[in-house]
């Protein structure tokens, strides 16, 4: 479960994000949609940890900074950064590593291969295309074997093959409990996955459903609805 | 800290194993181990000659390092910047179930590195060039290095691990040291003027009670004092003081509490030192790490063809704080005070002639530098301009003729005033330097032409030198037949007449890189 409480952010004197909060129940596919600037990528980066804010988000009900927490968290950034100078293969290492997850060989030489990796496994990361350092990204969160995922536009760069995949994926991990927030733009790539929503306007969510709520309304009309046609 | 040693061993390894396949990793080897005896023999060289080869010249040169070093690493981490993060430790490490404190250690390993580099630096320099005992040295490095280590980590644990510095409020602290240090540089320049650069003035300064008073740092030289000189009261008392210190400020470190809020801004460094690299490696030199340029507003008339190169360059000029005036107006002026003020007029021979001579040099030193110009290449609309490639790379490069003619001037103006060189020769001396420094920029457009990625940008800078020092050679070698045969002062006048001749020829070949972009495009 992944639990924002109260969550606002400064920078200097601009409030990028007013008193946030929501709920994602395990098993729960949430996206988180909004205009530019509207605050998405800031609750994305506190959640993993990499802002101070104030307000509290819980996973799995434990404070996120707490390394227990950590170990059951995935995060996809929007932009990937690989290690320049490690192979494909060594990334999913680390994580093993760092995670102490319990992923086999198996299951990272089956992973690498849905997302057509398996003959790049020796590739160091500089010498990855965006697309392909984008697939190495969302691998190696799966390979943490996470509680909670956090995925922030993850289909940009991704081919229609990896699309899909992912695609699958998430519904799978639906499917193991696992709670999956994704932001994005990209409202026709998260029509089939959601369950809940939340819509994001000049810091704050203006609205938020559930898949329940709106029945066989389109997501694009909901979000244009709410944010006035932005 | 199994997961981040896994990470710094392997790519290690794997650097290792890339830079063993290629040839100029030797080569920069080679370089390295030849520049590291130079240094190492300079000093020796330069202490013997200054009668500074006791341990007391040691001892003044740690003196002075200490007092800049420890300061200068404390207002680094105040304001977060002094460890280096890149993208790839914001995405992977940050998030990942490690303790905030293990990745601070982790970071900072680079620091250390150059922490144990200099240590080992002065071991050698001890024992080699100040005949201090190698048992002492080891006791020194034992001593000094290890406590700069425990005191160096436990600030930067404190520091970044500290709430109240995240938010800016202690960073104040850093720029009272910032201005401290440059009041103290101001103060040891004026003692020297006064005193003279010896090794008596140096002693008797070093050897003030109340250097070795001043807190943490001060302390520090007693330790290594004691060490090298022998004990004295304040030695004794300095060494405690500072055996306390680095004590007290470790168990600080250990028991303070950190839940990893640096992370904001060490993701914000990396970004930034990121962006710093790829600026620098594109040819846009910078010393500024992060922090968003303000621009005036300015406006420019556009003229048609290839000439809209050169007014969207003047445009980005016109917005820039000082027009076209960078640190390379900056570099022209400090050399042109100091050869006017320092330097004396040359006695023999024409002064014209050694003012040209030093303007090719300079030239020849500022070869890494590179203007607005030089990005061009990378933009596809330039190859879309229905314009010739000789015309789009006169206007590419317009502008930077424009910046090099007002360096000359204010050199050779500065120089060849205080110099008393005649006038003609003043402006001889202008037109010559931007026709070197217009070869110069031609010539590396040419090498990137001639080679394209093939050989990387180290292959590109070897070829450049050696065609842009044989080009300067054949100018110099006319000159002395000239000046030998005919007249010196025909000197500049042939001078002046093989530039134009080289520059446009080096041009017409370099104007080819402008045509399509495929040629050895970055």
């Amino acid at each position: 479960m992944l639990e924002v409480q109260n969550l606002s952010k400064r920078y200097g004197k601009y409030l990028a994000v007013n008193h946030v909060s929501f709920i994602i129940p395990d098993g729960t596919v949430g996206i988180l949609l909004g205009p530019n600037g509207a605050g998405k990528s800031t609750i994305i980066k506190s959640i993993a940890g990499l802002l101070r804010f104030d307000g509290g988000v819980g996973i799995q009900y434990m404070p996120s900074r707490s390394l227990e927490a950590k170990r059951v968290f995935a995060y996809v950034p929007e932009m990937p950064a690989l290690f320049d100078a490690l192979t494909v293969r060594e990334h999913m290492e680390y994580i093993r590593k760092a995670y102490e997850s319990q992923i086999t060989d198996e299951e990272i030489e089956a992973l690498l291969k849905r997302f057509e990796l398996d003959d790049k496994q020796n590739k160091m990361g500089n010498e990855l295309s965006k697309g392909m350092m984008q697939k190495v990204s969302i691998c190696c969160a799966l390979a943490v074997k996470p509680k909670v995922i956090l995925l922030d536009e993850p289909m940009v760069g991704l081919d229609p093959k990896a699309i899909k995949e992912l695609k699958e994926i998430v519904l799978e991990l639906k499917s193991q409990g696992v709670t999956v927030l994704i932001s994005t733009h990209m409202l026709e790539m998260v029509e089939g996955l959601w369950d809940v929503m939340f819509v994001m306007e000049k810091g704050q969510i203006i609205g938020s459903y559930t898949k329940a709520e709106v029945g066989d309304k389109e997501l694009d009309d909901l979000f244009f609805e709410m944010t006035g046609g932005e | 800290m199994g997961a981040l040693w896994y990470v710094r061993k392997r790519t290690m390894i794997n650097r290792l194993k890339k830079a063993v396949k290629r040839p100029v990793t030797y080569i920069y080897l080679a370089f390295g181990i030849l520049y590291a005896a130079l240094i190492i023999f300079g000093i020796a060289i330069m202490a013997e000659q200054a009668d500074f080869t006791s341990p007391v010249g040691l001892v003044a040169l740690m003196t002075v390092w200490t007092f800049y070093s420890l300061p200068g690493n404390f207002v680094s981490y105040a304001n977060r910047k002094g460890i280096i993060f890149r993208p790839s430790q914001t995405q992977f490490v940050f998030p990942a179930p490690i303790h905030p404190k293990k990745i601070l250690l982790d970071g900072a390993l680079l620091n250390m590195l150059m922490s144990l580099m200099f240590s080992i630096v002065f071991v050698i320099c001890g024992a080699a060039v100040f005949h201090i005992p190698f048992y002492k040295m080891l006791l020194f490095f034992l001593v000094c290095f290890v406590l700069e280590i425990v005191l160096e980590y436990s600030i930067i644990l404190i520091v970044y691990g500290s709430d109240r510095f995240a938010e800016g409020k202690f960073r104040l602290w850093g720029n009272v040291i910032k201005g401290i240090m440059a009041v103290s540089v101001l103060l040891l320049i004026l003692y020297f003027r006064k005193n003279g650069l010896t090794l008596e003035s140096a002693v008797r300064l070093i050897d003030a009670p109340v250097l070795r008073m001043i807190p943490v740092v001060g302390w520090n030289v007693c330790a290594f004092r004691w060490i090298l000189l022998g004990a004295d009261p304040i030695n004794i008392a300095g060494t405690v003081l500072f055996l306390i210190t680095a004590a007290a400020v470790a168990f600080a470190a250990w028991k303070m509490e950190n839940t990893g809020s640096y992370y904001e801004d060490a993701a914000k460094f990396a970004d930034d030192y990121q962006e710093y690299r790829s600026r620098n490696k594109k040819g846009d030199a910078t010393f500024q790490i992060g922090g968003h340029k303000k621009f005036r507003a300015a406006r420019v008339q556009f003229k048609g063809g290839a000439r809209a190169i050169f007014y969207r360059q003047l445009l980005e000029y016109k917005k820039e704080k000082f027009f076209i005036f960078n640190y390379m107006t900056l570099i022209s002026l400090v050399m042109a005070v100091i050869l006017a003020k320092v330097w004396e007029e040359p006695d023999a021979g024409m002064p014209g002639l050694y003012m040209l001579g030093l303007l090719a040099y300079i030239a020849f030193l500022t070869t890494g530098y590179s203007g607005k110009w030089d990005k061009e290449l990378n933009n596809p609309y330039l190859y879309l301009i229905p314009d010739t490639p000789f015309r789009k790379m006169w206007n590419a490069t317009k502008m930077e003729h424009i910046k090099a003619f007002f360096d000359g001037t204010l050199m050779c103006v500065i120089v060849g005033t205080a110099w008393r060189v005649p006038v003609w020769q003043i402006v001889m001396c202008i037109l010559i330097y931007v026709l070197l420094q217009a070869n110069k920029l031609y010539m590396k457009v040419f090498t990137l032409l001639l080679l394209g990625n093939t050989m990387g940008k180290v292959g590109r800078d070897i070829l450049r030198v050696f065609l842009q020092s044989a080009a300067l050679g054949i100018g110099v070698v006319l000159a002395v037949i000239c000046g030998v045969f005919l007249d010196v002062s025909l000197v500049f006048m042939i001078l002046l007449v093989y530039s134009i001749a080289a520059t446009i020829g080096v041009a017409a070949l370099a104007s080819m890189k402008f045509d399509v972009l495929e040629q050895g495009a970055e």
